[in-house]
């Protein structure tokens, strides 16, 4: 069995009359991409900054590759790289010496020649070769969330931390950051924050969704997105009413939606269970006047899957 | 993991004073060579304020002596010493705090004791070299005033008040040999470096730069206070060690080892409290 990346259970932070978290628990797979999603003060960046040994949990348990980031924070931070919310570096620092002095920090670094390939490598991964001399304090906010990115993969992390990484970042720089996220996946475990559903549908394996302080839900993208094994998303072509009245009537349908573009029409059928799929299907093949585009198990834009089970509230 | 630049060594274990290394290396590079050749600068200047007046024009009826010079700078440049080391120090930590960087850092693979530690080593050195330097410069200078002017029984001219001199009057040292005089410079860093690890302590645990800064002007007060009203009750302090030095330039004879040490011990323990609170800390 594998060791999950992180495992937390009942973990609980108080700041005075604050509860910042109520009894997390999630699991994160290691070699996975994971979107940890939950409106402002849900308890992301709390969340994170107990793995990464920032500040002390009231309670509870959290590991990093089954090690304990309370007992054995040193040994846990080795194997983590972190890119924080509003990254800041020494100002009088360069590019190219703070990802150096980064990677001299971690234990069994690599050094001379080699370390200095390593910095030139992922300087350019990141897209910051004509900035590599600048100074941190002359950088735009876009390129300080860059310079963090490289920075947290000196070490040749096993798990990479990520707050809010495309945070602040224009459309390109968007772009640019989940390409990479993209890219590191085969070499490392991925876990970053975000407010931006469309980046965590495009690039996670899999979603933690916090709100007040406890998970609502986790599990792979699309089992997050799949509504339920009562609802199908049909979409036809052609004359449909006919097959709309005789399904209606039906005892095992309880309702269908429909919405219409030009000649096709999408519905979503609900039935009154799941097994009642074994009669959709021959009705709607049996059927006459219209011919079936897409049949499957109805889901939903991780928006709406977001508002459905996160709500409207911005838990502040 | 391997990438094609090399390989991180799988580490089961990582030792007590990881990372020490790469933070010195940082840290050095505020002290090397910016501040350092500033506060040289600095102490220069002081003495050649002390030295030129002397120098110039001595009152005619009244020789102001070697002893003028040397207590006059000794005076002088260790409380300026101490001011910058409040100065240069309030930032240290609570600055890294507030600016986000000391979370940066304490997010790496390293101990928060490292943090403290190397801001503590660096300005130790830093202060070691600006006042080995600094001291090593105007020794040949007041070895040239001492044969210029001379020691012994000297006056040193405050104000005339009706053509006569009023003063100090005494008899002032004689330039210590060099082994001697590197022993009071030993305790002006010694004092200076508590003043460092006290204002790292404060930074651990107050919110405020301001605090911090007015509390370590405080501190400076205290010493230099010490130092000159507190007599030798005070020789096991902070204020003792700059006491002893004053002593010695005064012309009396009194011990610098104990002041040294008990000084330093102080700041060792000054600086596990700071270590101690740092590593409590929350940081942002």
């Amino acid at each position: 069995m594998t060791v999950p990346a992180i495992e937390i259970r009942q973990l609980k932070k108080r700041y005075r009359k604050v509860e910042a978290l109520r009894g997390l628990d999630l699991t994160v797979e290691a070699g996975s991409v994971c979107g940890f999603l939950g409106p402002n003060g849900a308890g992301k960046t709390t969340t994170m900054k107990i793995l990464i040994g920032l500040i002390s949990p009231t309670s509870g348990w959290a590991a990093v590759h089954g090690i304990d980031v309370r007992g054995s924070g040193l040994l846990a931070r080795s194997r983590i790289g972190y890119l924080p919310q509003d990254p800041v570096f020494p100002p009088y620092q360069t590019v190219r010496s703070v990802i150096a002095t980064v990677g001299r920090l971690y234990p069994g670094h690599p050094r001379g020649s080699t370390l200095r390939r390593r910095v030139d490598e992922l300087i350019d991964r990141v897209g910051m070769t004509d900035k590599a001399r600048r100074r941190t304090a002359g950088l735009s906010g876009g390129e300080r969330q860059r310079l963090g990115v490289a920075q947290a993969l000196i070490g040749e992390p096993d798990l990479l931390i990520l707050d809010e990484p495309s945070a602040g970042l224009d459309p390109t720089g968007r772009r640019d950051m989940l390409n990479l996220i993209d890219e590191i996946r085969a070499e490392t475990t991925v876990f970053y924050s975000t407010h931006i559903l469309d980046d965590v549908e495009r690039v996670s394996d899999t979603v933690v969704m916090i709100s007040r302080g406890a998970v609502v839900a986790q599990g792979d993208i699309d089992e997050i997105l799949t509504v339920s094994d009562t609802d199908y998303a049909v979409r036809l072509r052609g004359d449909t009413e006919a097959l709309h009245g005789r399904l209606l009537d039906e005892p095992w349908v309880e309702r269908i939606e429909t919405r219409r573009h030009g000649d096709i029409e999408d519905w979503v059928v609900r039935l009154s269970d799941g097994s009642a799929v074994e009669r959709l299907a021959p009705a709607l093949v049996e059927s006459e006047g219209h011919d079936i585009v897409e049949f499957h198990l109805s889901d939903r834009g991780l928006e709406e899957a977001y508002l459905a089970l996160v709500g409207a509230d911005d838990g502040d | 993991m391997t990438t094609d630049a090399g390989t991180i060594t799988s580490v089961e274990k990582v030792g007590p004073m990881q990372g020490l290394g790469g933070l010195i290396g940082v840290d050095l590079r505020v002290w090397f060579p910016l501040r350092t050749v500033l506060m040289v600068v600095v102490g220069l200047i002081i003495f050649g304020f002390m030295y030129l007046p002397w120098s110039a024009a001595p009152h005619p009826s009244v020789d102001p002596g070697f002893g003028f010079l040397f207590l006059g700078f000794l005076s002088v440049w260790s409380a300026v010493m101490l001011i910058s080391a409040a100065s240069f120090s309030e930032g240290a930590v609570l600055g890294e705090i507030n600016r986000g960087t000391a979370g940066w850092l304490a997010a790496m693979p390293i101990r928060r004791a490292s943090v403290i530690v190397a801001k503590f080593a660096t300005a130790a050195v830093g202060y070691a070299v600006i006042i080995a330097v600094t001291g090593t410069l105007v020794y040949p200078i007041l070895a040239g005033a001492v044969d210029r002017g001379g020691t012994g029984f000297r006056a040193t001219v405050v104000v005339e008040v009706t053509q006569s001199p009023i003063g100090m009057w005494g008899r002032f040292a004689d330039l210590p040999e060099f082994g001697n005089y590197l022993g009071m410079l030993a305790a002006i860093w010694a004092a200076v470096v508590f003043v460092v690890a006290a204002m790292m302590l404060l930074g651990t645990f107050l919110r405020s730069r301001t605090a911090v800064f007015g509390l370590g002007m405080m501190l400076v007060g205290l010493i230099v206070g010490g130092a000159i009203f507190g007599g030798s009750s005070v020789s096991a302090t902070p204020a003792g060690a700059v006491w002893s030095v004053l002593q010695i330039a005064w012309g009396n004879d009194v011990a610098l080892l104990t002041p040294i040490m008990s000084t330093l011990l102080l700041s060792i323990i000054v600086l596990g409290a700071a270590v101690w609170s740092f590593d409590r800390r929350e940081l942002a």
